[in-house]
Protein backbone atom coordinates (compact mmCIF):
# COMPACT_ATOMS: atom_id res chain seq x y z
CA UNK A 1 0.00 0.00 0.00
CA UNK A 2 1.03 4.04 -0.97
CA UNK A 3 2.20 6.20 1.71
CA UNK A 4 3.49 8.98 3.19
CA UNK A 5 6.14 9.73 6.08
CA UNK A 6 5.63 12.82 7.95
CA UNK A 7 8.31 14.94 9.97
CA UNK A 8 7.81 16.53 13.40
CA UNK A 9 8.08 19.78 11.44
CA UNK A 10 4.80 18.96 8.87
CA UNK A 11 2.45 17.95 11.35
CA UNK A 12 3.20 21.39 13.70
CA UNK A 13 2.58 23.31 10.66
CA UNK A 14 -0.62 21.70 10.41
CA UNK A 15 -1.24 21.77 13.75
CA UNK A 16 -0.77 24.97 14.97
CA UNK A 17 -2.83 26.09 11.92
CA UNK A 18 -5.42 24.23 13.07
CA UNK A 19 -5.47 22.07 9.64
CA UNK A 20 -4.87 18.96 10.92
CA UNK A 21 -8.51 17.70 10.66
CA UNK A 22 -7.49 18.08 6.75
CA UNK A 23 -5.81 15.12 6.68
CA UNK A 24 -8.59 12.57 7.48
CA UNK A 25 -10.59 13.54 3.77
CA UNK A 26 -6.73 13.83 2.15
CA UNK A 27 -5.86 10.59 3.19
CA UNK A 28 -9.26 8.76 1.42
CA UNK A 29 -8.50 10.71 -1.41
CA UNK A 30 -4.70 9.34 -1.52
CA UNK A 31 -5.98 6.25 -0.62
CA UNK A 32 -3.16 5.04 1.62
CA UNK A 33 -1.03 5.57 4.89
CA UNK A 34 0.80 8.18 7.14
CA UNK A 35 3.44 7.28 8.79
CA UNK A 36 5.25 8.57 11.47
CA UNK A 37 8.01 7.23 13.52
CA UNK A 38 8.24 6.89 17.12
CA UNK A 39 10.70 9.72 17.79
CA UNK A 40 8.58 12.52 15.81
CA UNK A 41 5.43 10.94 18.32
CA UNK A 42 8.02 11.90 21.09
CA UNK A 43 8.55 15.23 19.92
CA UNK A 44 4.64 16.15 19.04
CA UNK A 45 3.44 14.76 22.26
CA UNK A 46 5.69 13.79 25.29
CA UNK A 47 7.80 16.34 25.28
CA UNK A 48 5.30 19.53 24.52
CA UNK A 49 2.85 17.62 27.32
CA UNK A 50 5.21 18.49 29.78
CA UNK A 51 4.76 22.23 29.54
CA UNK A 52 2.06 24.28 29.48
CA UNK A 53 2.60 26.17 25.91
CA UNK A 54 1.61 23.55 23.48
CA UNK A 55 0.44 21.11 25.60
CA UNK A 56 -3.21 21.49 23.93
CA UNK A 57 -1.66 20.58 20.36
CA UNK A 58 0.10 17.76 21.56
CA UNK A 59 -3.22 16.83 23.08
CA UNK A 60 -4.74 17.22 19.49
CA UNK A 61 -1.71 14.87 18.04
CA UNK A 62 -2.01 11.93 20.25
CA UNK A 63 -5.70 12.03 19.48
CA UNK A 64 -4.89 11.67 15.61
CA UNK A 65 -2.52 9.08 16.39
CA UNK A 66 -4.66 7.01 18.10
CA UNK A 67 -7.30 7.00 15.87
CA UNK A 68 -4.51 5.51 13.32
CA UNK A 69 -4.35 8.70 10.62
CA UNK A 70 -1.43 8.49 11.83
CA UNK A 71 0.32 5.21 12.47
CA UNK A 72 3.53 4.92 14.33
CA UNK A 73 7.23 2.66 13.34
CA UNK A 74 10.27 2.24 15.18
CA UNK A 75 14.08 2.18 13.64
CA UNK A 76 17.33 1.59 14.53
CA UNK A 77 18.67 4.52 12.66
CA UNK A 78 21.93 5.00 14.89
CA UNK A 79 24.22 4.28 11.99
CA UNK A 80 22.51 6.84 9.67
CA UNK A 81 22.78 9.47 11.95
CA UNK A 82 26.16 9.35 12.78
CA UNK A 83 26.93 9.46 8.79
CA UNK A 84 24.80 12.44 8.34
CA UNK A 85 26.50 14.04 11.31
CA UNK A 86 29.77 13.59 10.05
CA UNK A 87 29.54 15.01 6.20
CA UNK A 88 30.10 18.26 7.24
CA UNK A 89 33.58 19.61 8.49
CA UNK A 90 34.54 22.30 9.69
CA UNK A 91 37.67 23.31 11.44
CA UNK A 92 38.39 19.62 11.67
CA UNK A 93 35.10 19.06 13.75
CA UNK A 94 31.96 17.79 12.41
CA UNK A 95 28.58 19.91 12.30
CA UNK A 96 26.23 18.08 14.08
CA UNK A 97 23.37 19.28 11.64
CA UNK A 98 20.37 16.99 12.78
CA UNK A 99 18.27 15.02 15.44
CA UNK A 100 18.05 11.45 15.68
CA UNK A 101 13.95 12.14 15.02
CA UNK A 102 14.16 13.73 11.63
CA UNK A 103 16.70 10.82 10.52
CA UNK A 104 14.08 8.34 11.73
CA UNK A 105 11.62 9.91 9.26
CA UNK A 106 14.01 10.01 6.62
CA UNK A 107 15.13 6.28 7.14
CA UNK A 108 11.47 5.46 7.40
CA UNK A 109 10.43 6.98 4.61
CA UNK A 110 13.29 4.62 3.14
CA UNK A 111 12.31 1.55 4.38
CA UNK A 112 8.67 1.82 3.36
CA UNK A 113 9.54 2.81 0.26
CA UNK A 114 7.15 6.15 0.50
CA UNK A 115 5.06 7.62 -2.22
CA UNK A 116 7.12 11.26 -0.61
CA UNK A 117 8.89 12.40 2.49
CA UNK A 118 6.53 15.42 4.27
CA UNK A 119 9.21 17.66 5.47
CA UNK A 120 8.59 21.55 6.17
CA UNK A 121 12.42 21.38 7.88
CA UNK A 122 14.76 23.36 5.74
CA UNK A 123 18.45 22.00 6.62
CA UNK A 124 16.43 18.43 6.25
CA UNK A 125 15.42 19.10 2.64
CA UNK A 126 18.49 20.78 1.73
CA UNK A 127 20.43 17.47 2.78
CA UNK A 128 18.57 15.56 0.70
CA UNK A 129 18.06 17.95 -2.35
CA UNK A 130 20.85 19.76 -2.60
CA UNK A 131 23.56 19.42 0.20
CA UNK A 132 26.01 21.72 -1.58
CA UNK A 133 23.62 24.60 -1.37
CA UNK A 134 23.46 23.87 2.28
CA UNK A 135 27.29 24.04 2.28
CA UNK A 136 27.21 27.34 0.63
CA UNK A 137 24.81 28.63 3.22
CA UNK A 138 26.70 27.72 6.72
CA UNK A 139 29.88 29.20 4.92
CA UNK A 140 27.93 32.57 4.34
CA UNK A 141 26.75 32.35 7.79
CA UNK A 142 29.81 31.16 9.79
CA UNK A 143 31.96 33.40 7.53
CA UNK A 144 34.38 29.99 7.05
CA UNK A 145 35.26 27.35 5.03
CA UNK A 146 33.11 23.75 5.16
CA UNK A 147 34.58 20.71 4.11
CA UNK A 148 32.55 18.10 3.26
CA UNK A 149 33.45 14.04 3.62
CA UNK A 150 32.88 13.37 -0.35
CA UNK A 151 32.42 9.44 0.87
CA UNK A 152 29.99 9.74 3.11
CA UNK A 153 28.10 12.46 0.74
CA UNK A 154 28.11 10.13 -1.72
CA UNK A 155 26.79 6.99 0.20
CA UNK A 156 24.13 9.56 1.55
CA UNK A 157 23.29 10.55 -1.46
CA UNK A 158 22.69 7.27 -3.20
CA UNK A 159 20.49 6.48 -0.41
CA UNK A 160 18.17 9.52 -0.41
CA UNK A 161 18.01 9.15 -4.67
CA UNK A 162 14.47 7.82 -4.63
CA UNK A 163 13.42 9.88 -1.74
CA UNK A 164 10.56 12.67 -2.93
CA UNK A 165 10.01 15.88 -0.60
CA UNK A 166 6.82 17.63 -0.28
CA UNK A 167 6.14 20.09 2.44
CA UNK A 168 2.83 20.90 4.01
CA UNK A 169 2.16 23.92 1.59
CA UNK A 170 1.58 21.56 -1.40
CA UNK A 171 -0.72 18.90 0.68
CA UNK A 172 -2.28 21.98 1.89
CA UNK A 173 -2.58 23.28 -1.53
CA UNK A 174 -3.97 19.72 -2.95
CA UNK A 175 -6.68 19.73 -0.05
CA UNK A 176 -7.98 23.83 -1.37
CA UNK A 177 -7.39 21.87 -5.10
CA UNK A 178 -10.36 19.36 -3.60
CA UNK A 179 -12.86 21.58 -2.47
CA UNK A 180 -11.63 20.86 1.53
CA UNK A 181 -11.64 24.31 2.68
CA UNK A 182 -14.64 25.73 0.83
CA UNK A 183 -15.97 26.14 3.96
CA UNK A 184 -14.08 28.92 4.54
CA UNK A 185 -15.70 31.29 1.46
CA UNK A 186 -18.07 32.95 3.65
CA UNK A 187 -19.30 36.68 2.85
CA UNK A 188 -17.10 38.10 0.57
CA UNK A 189 -14.07 36.17 1.13
CA UNK A 190 -12.48 35.14 -2.47
CA UNK A 191 -10.13 31.78 -3.64
CA UNK A 192 -7.63 34.48 -3.52
CA UNK A 193 -7.61 35.65 0.08
CA UNK A 194 -8.35 31.74 1.06
CA UNK A 195 -5.23 30.98 -0.44
CA UNK A 196 -3.22 34.01 0.67
CA UNK A 197 -4.22 33.46 4.30
CA UNK A 198 -3.45 29.56 3.98
CA UNK A 199 0.26 30.30 2.39
CA UNK A 200 0.69 32.88 5.16
CA UNK A 201 -0.36 30.84 7.85
CA UNK A 202 1.85 27.89 6.99
CA UNK A 203 4.89 30.07 6.38
CA UNK A 204 4.65 32.16 9.44
CA UNK A 205 3.79 29.06 11.71
CA UNK A 206 7.03 27.19 10.44
CA UNK A 207 6.70 25.91 7.19
CA UNK A 208 10.20 26.82 5.57
CA UNK A 209 8.29 28.30 2.21
CA UNK A 210 9.60 31.52 0.91
CA UNK A 211 7.81 35.16 0.31
CA UNK A 212 8.69 34.23 -3.46
CA UNK A 213 7.30 30.73 -3.39
CA UNK A 214 4.12 31.74 -2.07
CA UNK A 215 3.39 34.76 -4.85
CA UNK A 216 4.30 31.95 -7.14
CA UNK A 217 1.67 29.44 -5.45
CA UNK A 218 -0.91 32.24 -5.38
CA UNK A 219 -0.04 32.86 -9.36
CA UNK A 220 -0.38 29.22 -10.01
CA UNK A 221 -3.49 28.75 -8.56
CA UNK A 222 -5.13 31.88 -10.18
CA UNK B 1 24.11 39.62 38.58
CA UNK B 2 26.95 42.34 39.51
CA UNK B 3 29.11 39.62 40.46
CA UNK B 4 28.41 37.85 37.27
CA UNK B 5 28.80 41.25 35.68
CA UNK B 6 32.74 41.58 37.37
CA UNK B 7 33.20 38.03 35.79
CA UNK B 8 32.38 38.62 33.17
CA UNK B 9 34.62 42.11 32.72
CA UNK B 10 37.59 39.76 33.88
CA UNK B 11 37.09 37.01 31.33
CA UNK B 12 36.24 34.84 33.82
CA UNK B 13 33.57 32.74 31.68
CA UNK B 14 33.73 29.69 33.83
CA UNK B 15 33.10 32.18 36.61
CA UNK B 16 30.42 33.85 34.86
CA UNK B 17 28.05 30.81 33.80
CA UNK B 18 28.16 29.66 37.30
CA UNK B 19 27.09 32.50 38.94
CA UNK B 20 24.47 32.76 36.05
CA UNK B 21 23.59 29.48 37.03
CA UNK B 22 22.95 30.06 41.03
CA UNK B 23 21.25 33.02 40.03
CA UNK B 24 19.09 30.65 38.10
CA UNK B 25 18.30 28.05 40.96
CA UNK B 26 17.93 30.57 43.64
CA UNK B 27 14.99 32.16 41.62
CA UNK B 28 12.44 30.00 43.72
CA UNK B 29 13.00 32.45 46.44
CA UNK B 30 11.93 35.21 44.88
CA UNK B 31 8.15 36.11 44.22
CA UNK B 32 6.09 33.88 42.07
CA UNK B 33 5.46 36.65 39.32
CA UNK B 34 8.72 37.64 39.23
CA UNK B 35 10.13 34.04 39.21
CA UNK B 36 7.60 33.41 36.66
CA UNK B 37 8.67 36.99 34.42
CA UNK B 38 12.49 36.09 34.86
CA UNK B 39 11.86 32.42 33.49
CA UNK B 40 10.10 33.66 30.47
CA UNK B 41 12.82 36.06 29.76
CA UNK B 42 15.36 33.04 29.69
CA UNK B 43 12.67 30.95 27.94
CA UNK B 44 12.61 33.85 25.18
CA UNK B 45 16.61 33.97 25.12
CA UNK B 46 16.55 30.36 24.40
CA UNK B 47 14.25 30.80 21.64
CA UNK B 48 16.15 33.64 20.52
CA UNK B 49 19.13 32.10 20.26
CA UNK B 50 18.14 28.89 18.77
CA UNK B 51 16.51 30.68 15.54
CA UNK B 52 20.18 31.92 14.93
CA UNK B 53 21.37 28.27 14.84
CA UNK B 54 19.20 27.16 12.71
CA UNK B 55 19.58 29.74 10.49
CA UNK B 56 23.16 28.84 10.42
CA UNK B 57 21.64 25.48 8.56
CA UNK B 58 21.48 23.33 11.78
CA UNK B 59 18.30 21.50 11.37
CA UNK B 60 15.82 22.33 13.74
CA UNK B 61 15.27 18.97 15.45
CA UNK B 62 18.98 19.63 16.56
CA UNK B 63 18.69 22.88 17.73
CA UNK B 64 15.67 22.43 19.67
CA UNK B 65 17.59 19.27 21.37
CA UNK B 66 20.54 21.77 21.83
CA UNK B 67 18.50 24.40 24.17
CA UNK B 68 16.12 22.21 25.70
CA UNK B 69 12.88 23.56 24.26
CA UNK B 70 10.25 22.32 21.67
CA UNK B 71 9.77 21.99 18.02
CA UNK B 72 6.84 23.76 18.15
CA UNK B 73 8.44 26.99 20.41
CA UNK B 74 11.12 26.79 17.18
CA UNK B 75 9.14 26.91 14.73
CA UNK B 76 6.42 29.67 16.00
CA UNK B 77 9.05 31.59 16.11
CA UNK B 78 11.18 31.35 13.29
CA UNK B 79 8.22 31.85 11.19
CA UNK B 80 7.81 34.80 12.06
CA UNK B 81 11.83 35.67 10.71
CA UNK B 82 13.34 35.82 7.30
CA UNK B 83 15.34 32.40 7.63
CA UNK B 84 13.00 30.40 4.89
CA UNK B 85 14.08 33.25 2.42
CA UNK B 86 17.51 32.95 2.41
CA UNK B 87 18.65 32.20 -1.25
CA UNK B 88 20.49 28.92 -0.53
CA UNK B 89 17.07 27.94 0.64
CA UNK B 90 15.59 27.40 -2.45
CA UNK B 91 15.99 23.85 -4.36
CA UNK B 92 13.40 22.50 -6.63
CA UNK B 93 10.48 24.59 -8.86
CA UNK B 94 7.39 25.09 -6.71
CA UNK B 95 5.59 24.34 -9.79
CA UNK B 96 7.38 21.41 -10.54
CA UNK B 97 7.25 20.00 -6.67
CA UNK B 98 3.47 20.85 -6.68
CA UNK B 99 3.08 18.94 -9.84
CA UNK B 100 4.36 15.87 -8.33
CA UNK B 101 1.94 16.62 -5.29
CA UNK B 102 -0.88 16.40 -7.64
CA UNK B 103 0.53 13.45 -8.73
CA UNK B 104 0.59 11.13 -5.74
CA UNK B 105 -3.62 11.65 -5.75
CA UNK B 106 -4.30 10.95 -8.73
Amino acid sequence: MKNLVFDTSSVITLVTNNLLDLLMPLKSKFKGDFFIPKSVEYELVDKPLQGKMFKLEALIVRNVIKNNLLKTYSDNVDSLLNQINSMFIMNDRPIILVSKAEVEALALAINLQSSAYVVDERTMRLLIEDPIKLKKLQERKLHNKIRINKDVLNEFSKYVKNVKVIRSTELMLIAYEFGLMDKYLVSNTTNEDLLDALLWGLKLRGCAISQEEVDSFIELEK
Amino acid sequence: MEVAKEKLENNDIQGFEDTLSKYIKNLNKVHIKLQQSIQDVFEQAKISKASRIHEHGISLGRTAELLGITRFDLMNYIGKTYIADAKEAFTIDPEKRLKFARSLFK
